[in-house]
């Protein structure tokens, strides 16, 4: 699944053409503008949200535009001659001029649809197209339109030897109406921005009325974030790739940590299992749902022993499933200045090149190392600094190449080796 | 081996750099190694411990090793290469030592692979084969500090894995 990003003069960014894949990474000094980047990705991605298809004067949608960038504390970002394009197969979207553009792809699609429907008998070809079209792109609605149709699809897909014969000109409105379904959800609730903050949520759930009565502060992103995580259903995450017999359990709605019997509250745990147990109620419950889903995770890293960190992003990326469909699956963006982090998915990327090099034989000892590997043809890194971006990763060899952050240790040994100098004079 | 890097490339260039050839061989079970700076326009050479030196070459069991210059040495100037080789029957080392501290140890490792790169291109383009002998490239900095995991060098060592078949390492110190 790819998109692309263009943003020039926007806080510290200048220019960068961002080509986003299935699994991204954001590398860059505080300040460069790395997690704007993510927060513009996580707004444009699902921009109905803040937009609406219907009567939005352009000054409504300005004014919509600035509050929900108002949300991630970005507004102040905006310039007179910023100018950001978003392009997916879902939308066009672009503020330029002071004025916003959206192009609603899918939603033109079916509106198509909805006027040929209106022929039915004299469209029927087409419309069978149009609906096999959807279906090689949209699995959720493959799914949901072939259980309409009462046909059986026994792992094979509906294609043009599907028998559309009988499907009627009503069918062909659920099925409008399944799709459409889609849309919105995939165009107002497809992303998520998980803030570094995560584990402040925990510590202010039980004050949230006071916060509200003293007119507390606190930044709608992670207000949002809060939001979606009370809406997580499990109860329980395995944490053993921590330490041994350590696991996260919700009993009576109070969030635990359990090592063996004894527990206690996760408030009161150490701080990289508060900041880790946020993220992994998000992604494994997404994992469930398996529905389309953005999700951006602000330095992963935080809190986290180097093997933890390791294990954290092997763990986070084996629940992943690759979107190969428009309407299924997650896409995960990472900001980080882990160089573990940054090595975690070097390696991960590189068991995947193992493997298809050397073929299934070898699979069983690949595994021994990992369990999890990241396809490289779904993958994108880039450093942001002095206002660009560029690309860390390596397409042809499949594997991260020299980083700020790999260059930040070797200043550190440069500094090294000009103490050693001193002290043989 | 060394008849036939002899054999191809034949000696000394340099007859100006008082070297006394491109080969020398020891059995010592310890000795240095030494790449003047570029302003004396020397070749690398054996030192003992008394001296300056930048790579230690342990070898606790006596075998015979052939230490070659290549740099400012056996290898015309009119192409990249590394310092010097050193070989024994079973491992064969590239070696470019970087101890310069005008630029940073990232501009000199970048450096430092394209000169063990082009060496090794040479030797095999000449119809030398490695298949029979471990292989390794080695960058020799002052020190070899281990800070944090680097993962474009972990890139760098799995592409010359895969390109020429030979260990890309940093160190200061070789076990034959």
């Amino acid at each position: 699944m790819q998109s692309r990003l263009i943003v020039k003069n926007f806080g510290p960014i200048d220019f960068v053409d961002l080509d986003l894949r299935n699994v991204n990474v954001f590398i860059g000094p505080q300040a460069s503008g790395k997690s704007a980047l993510a927060k513009l990705f996580t707004i444009f991605k699902a921009p109905r949200k803040f937009l609406s298809l219907e009567n939005q004067s352009s000054n409504d949608r300005i004014a919509a535009f600035k509050n929900v960038l108002e949300e991630y504390n970005i507004v102040s970002f905006l310039k007179l001659n910023t100018e950001i394009i978003y392009d997916s197969v879902l939308h066009r979207l672009s503020f330029n001029g002071g004025k916003i553009a959206y192009e609603p792809k899918l939603y033109n699609k079916i509106t198509g649809l909805e006027r040929l429907n209106e022929e039915f008998t004299l469209n029927k070809d087409l419309i069978q197209d149009y609906i096999i079209k959807l279906c090689n792109d949209y699995y959720q609605f493959e799914e949901q339109f072939s259980e309409l149709l009462g046909i059986e699809l026994n792992n094979s897909e509906i294609n043009e030897y599907t028998e559309f014969n009988d499907v009627t000109s009503k069918e062909v409105l659920k099925a409008l109406q399944i799709i459409n379904k889609i849309e919105i959800d995939l165009s107002s609730n497809s992303s998520l921005y998980i803030p570094a903050e995560r584990s402040f949520i925990n510590i202010i759930k039980n004050s949230s009325l006071n916060l509200l009565l003293n007119n507390v502060p606190i930044p709608k992103h992670i207000l949002i974030f809060g939001a979606e995580l009370e809406k997580v259903k499990m109860k329980s995450i395995d944490l053993s790739f921590l330490s041994n017999s350590l696991s996260y359990r919700n009993i009576n709605g109070e969030d635990r940590i359990f090592i063996n019997r004894d527990s206690i509250k996760l408030s009161e745990s150490a701080s990289g299992i508060q900041s880790i147990v946020p993220v992994l109620l998000i992604v494994l419950s997404h994992n469930i749902l398996s529905k389309h889903r953005s999700l951006v995770i602000e330095e992963p890293e935080l809190n986290l022993f180097p093997t933890a960190q390791y294990e954290l992003i092997k763990l986070i990326e084996s629940k992943r499933i690759e979107p190969l469909w428009e309407d299924d699956g997650a896409i995960h963006t990472y900001t980080t200045h882990s160089p573990y982090i940054i090595s975690a998915f070097n390696n991960l990327l590189y068991a995947n090149k193992v493997l298809n090099v050397l073929g299934n034989n070898k699979s069983k000892d690949v595994k021994t190392i990992t369990t999890t590997t990241i396809n490289p043809n779904t993958f994108t890194a880039y450093q942001i600094k002095d206002g660009t971006a560029s690309s860390i990763f390596d397409r042809e060899a499949g594997l991260i190449v020299g980083n700020y952050i790999d260059e930040a240790s070797d200043k550190m040994s440069d500094d090294f080796d000009a103490l050693t100098e001193l002290m043989k004079k | 081996m060394k008849q036939l890097i002899q054999d191809i490339f034949g000696d000394c260039k340099f007859p100006d750099t008082d070297c006394n050839g491109s080969f020398e061989n020891t059995n010592l079970f310890k000795f240095h190694v030494c790449d003047p700076p570029p302003e004396h326009n020397k070749p690398a050479k054996i030192v003992s411990d008394i001296d300056e030196y930048q790579l230690t070459v342990i070898n606790n069991n006596g075998h015979n090793i052939w230490f070659v210059k290549t740099d400012k040495c056996l290898l015309e100037n009119d192409k990249s290469k590394c310092d010097c080789l050193l070989f024994s029957d079973e491992i064969f080392c590239f070696v470019e030592i970087k101890n310069s501290k005008s630029s940073s140890r990232s501009t000199q490792r970048a450096k430092a692979i394209e000169q063990l790169e082009a060496t090794i291109i040479n030797f095999k383009g000449n119809g030398i084969n490695f298949s029979h002998i471990i292989t390794k490239a080695i960058i020799c900095f002052n020190s070899n500090n281990d800070y944090p995991i680097q993962a474009s060098k972990k890139t760098q060592q799995a592409i010359f894995a895969e390109k020429y078949q030979v260990s890309l390492e940093e160190g200061n110190k070789i076990e034959f």
